[in-house]
């Protein structure tokens, strides 16, 4: 990994995203790169609680195969589960991303757990012969551009921002950025990052 | 597009410098968690799952009103509702800017069907920091203030805000007050007042004694204030009207000489206002990405009781372009600006050297506390620009990211930047006027039409929980009083 790549990922762990203590596995089979990704213990009483809140929840999952050279993604994979509570049935609710069929009731938490945290996907095909690992960055409810775009009007609304050149007492350098001050959206509820051992194509 | 399907890109050959593109252009972060937005929502798969609203409920909130919560959330009782009507609710919440957290969870009702929504929130700190005014210059060994706002007054949703400098001879200050939901509507009413009691030096030509210049003085007590309505007819655009008058009061060492400036005596500044912001940026402080254009159209007329009849335009635009290198978001900001102001505006409404010039100090509550001219690198009559009618320019800067993490720093960026400006007042160009106001200028009696100049800066930017904070060469110009 590049020296680069390694700043991204240190800084991408201390914002707050979690290390599963799971794992991810990958293995070649005629030439398709089939990744293993187990996630049950990223799934702490924090999430189930948001999985029990009753309210739609969105998984997205993305797995990114990269070299193991310089970190570079060379491919992505990407799908996102859905799941509710029915708070009076007592049943759960999950779409899981890739299968052709509607949402399917499961009847207790530990068994959505697994639904959504513990899968196999193929991550990539027909890859250069080298050394690859997986990166796998799991979403709990993420904002979408639109979404974010959304909250940022609103935050723009109540500061008042139209006003900065206006007022004759900011610089037109270097001040257009104050606008919005400390109140920043998050990009999702919860994060996961977990990363194979390297593997390789031959 | 099918439901659900697993999208699986392979990137090879030409496609790897596509994929290298993306990732720097669109993201700017190759390791970054963020969301590609190519992949839809299915939403068809999942069952819609409806209740009845018995209640709201709101926990957590020790500052912000229940009722404000509620009103906000817009779920009467009785209202039959869909998960998926439920989903928007807690992003609005998170938009207000009042809340670190928002956790929403739904409990059982009375009966079957029926709902109790439970809204835990988590308040963060509305009371920001907007600035922090500091300086020394020759005219003022000491000028310093605060400006603070209040983002949630009284937990009803209201912003106050107030704003403070005083100098040697100068002071001011500025309240706002604003409701910017008002009616529960994406409608934003505010109000200011302000007063500012100045006291500007004007350098005569020909006045030199012992090498500097003789300055005169323009003294002018203005009070007035502002109403604004502010609505967003699309999401990422708003369209702002403000209404100003202002009493002006004002006396000079050399009455002659202040008709470009101020009416002598008593004078009313009275202005109709209009804005257009939009902006598209994809982060609040460090933008990779997007713009930002602002236009603003203000006019006075005797119609209205304005002893000054002007209109005033200005153009500003920003545009971020993530680089497609580096792993944490290399990013070049291009700007854009010009104004021009017709007619007879006051002197505080023109545009000020500082304005445009990092290498300036900048004013305060529309005070120029120091007379330091532009450096005039080249040498094209740029030192004797002070207020003027024109103003154009561009700029570029180069941005880094350079750490982010917990408080008390959520991030902090390195930039250098650079750009290129020109002001003029037509029918009194800068090398020719008599006095000139507010800088120490007329050296060069240059007849230059529109001088230019470069300006520059460097430094850090950090966001913290009570504000943004920079230190950077302009800073530091502005603290060495000479």
């Amino acid at each position: 990994m590049g020296l680069l790549g390694a700043l991204g990922l240190w800084l991408g762990l201390w914002t707050g995203v979690a290390s599963a203590q799971e794992g991810v596995t990958c293995r070649v089979e005629t030439s398709v790169v089939r990744c293993g990704v187990a996630l049950e213990g990223s799934f702490d009483a924090d999430v189930r609680k948001r999985l029990r809140s009753g309210f739609l929840n969105t998984l997205l999952v993305r797995v990114y195969i990269r070299r193991v050279s310089d970190g570079e993604p060379v491919a992505l994979t990407a799908r996102r589960n859905l799941q509710v509570y029915e708070l009076w049935d007592d049943v759960f609710y999950v779409y899981v991303g890739g299968s052709k069929e509607n949402a399917r009731p499961l009847p207790d938490l530990d068994s959505l757990v697994k639904a959504m945290a513990a899968f196999e996907l193929a991550a990539a095909e027909g890859l250069p012969s080298g050394d690859y690992y997986a990166d796998v960055i799991v979403e709990l409810n993420p904002l979408s551009d639109a979404e974010e775009a959304e909250i940022r009007s609103w935050i723009a609304r109540s500061r008042g921002g139209h006003r900065t050149f206006a007022t004759g007492d900011r610089s037109f350098f270097g001040t257009f950025v104050s606008l919005f001050m400390n109140i920043r959206p998050g990009s999702a509820e919860r994060t996961f990052r977990v990363q194979s051992p390297p593997f390789q194509v031959r | 597009m099918q439901h659900g399907t697993s999208k699986t890109r392979i990137i090879q050959g030409y496609w790897l410098s596509l994929w290298a593109l993306l990732l720097g252009l669109v993201s700017g972060c190759a390791t970054g968690p963020s969301t590609p937005s190519s992949l839809e929502l299915p939403r068809g798969p999942m069952p819609e799952i409806r209740y009845v609203v018995e209640a709201v409920r709101v926990e957590g909130n020790t500052k912000t009103s229940s009722s404000l919560i509620e009103s906000l959330v817009d779920l009467p009782q009785g209202r039959p509702v869909s998960v998926q009507e439920l989903e928007p609710l807690k992003r609005r919440l998170l938009g207000t800017g009042y809340f670190s957290g928002v956790e929403a969870r739904l409990d059982r009702g009375s009966e079957r069907g029926r709902v109790v929504v439970v809204i835990e929130v988590e308040e963060r700190n509305t009371i920001i920091l907007s600035d922090i005014i500091l300086g020394s210059s020759r005219e003022h060994p000491f000028w310093g203030g605060l400006d603070v706002a209040e983002g949630n007054l009284f937990g009803r949703g209201l912003v106050l805000g107030g704003a403070f400098v005083v100098g040697e001879g100068q002071s001011g200050f500025r309240g706002q007050l604003a409701d910017p939901f008002a009616f529960l509507a994406p409608l934003r009413l505010s109000s200011e007042v302000h007063h500012v009691s100045a006291d500007e030096a004007f350098y005569t030509r020909g006045s030199e004694v012992g090498g500097e210049s003789e300055a005169g003085r323009l003294r002018s007590t203005r009070t007035g204030g502002e109403v604004g309505l502010g609505f967003y007819p699309l999401a990422l655009l708003g369209v702002f009207v403000d209404v100003g008058v202002e009493g002006i009061e004002a006396s000079s060492t050399a009455p002659t000489l202040m008709a470009p400036w101020l009416r002598d005596g008593r004078s009313f500044n009275r202005y109709l206002r209009l804005t257009l912001d939009h902006d598209t940026r994809d982060d609040p402080l460090v933008p990779r990405s997007g713009y930002r254009l602002n236009v603003s159209l203000q006019a006075g007329d005797p119609t209205w009781g304005s002893s000054y009849s002007y209109l005033k335009a200005v153009l500003r635009t920003s545009y971020y372009q993530a680089l497609a290198f580096g792993a944490v978001g290399h990013v070049l900001r291009f700007d854009l600006f010009g104004g021009t102001i017709v007619g007879d505006a006051p002197y505080h409404e023109r545009f000020f050297v500082g304005d445009v010039s990092s290498l300036v100090a900048s004013r305060d509550l529309s005070m120029s506390f120091s007379a330091r001219p532009s450096p005039d690198f080249f040498d094209r009559g740029a030192g004797d620009l002070g207020y003027e009618t024109v103003m154009a320019g561009a700029g570029v800067e180069y941005g880094v990211p350079i750490m982010q993490g917990p408080a008390p720093f959520y991030r902090v960026e390195f930039f250098i930047g650079t750009g290129v400006f020109g002001m003029t007042t037509p029918g009194d160009l800068p090398g020719l006027r008599a006095a000139n106001l507010g800088i120490d200028a007329l050296g060069t009696s240059r007849p230059t039409v529109f001088p230019v100049d470069l300006t520059f800066d460097v430094g850090f930017r950090a966001e913290t929980p009570i504000g943004v904070f920079g230190l950077s060469f302009g800073n530091g110009l502005a603290l060495v009083g000479f």
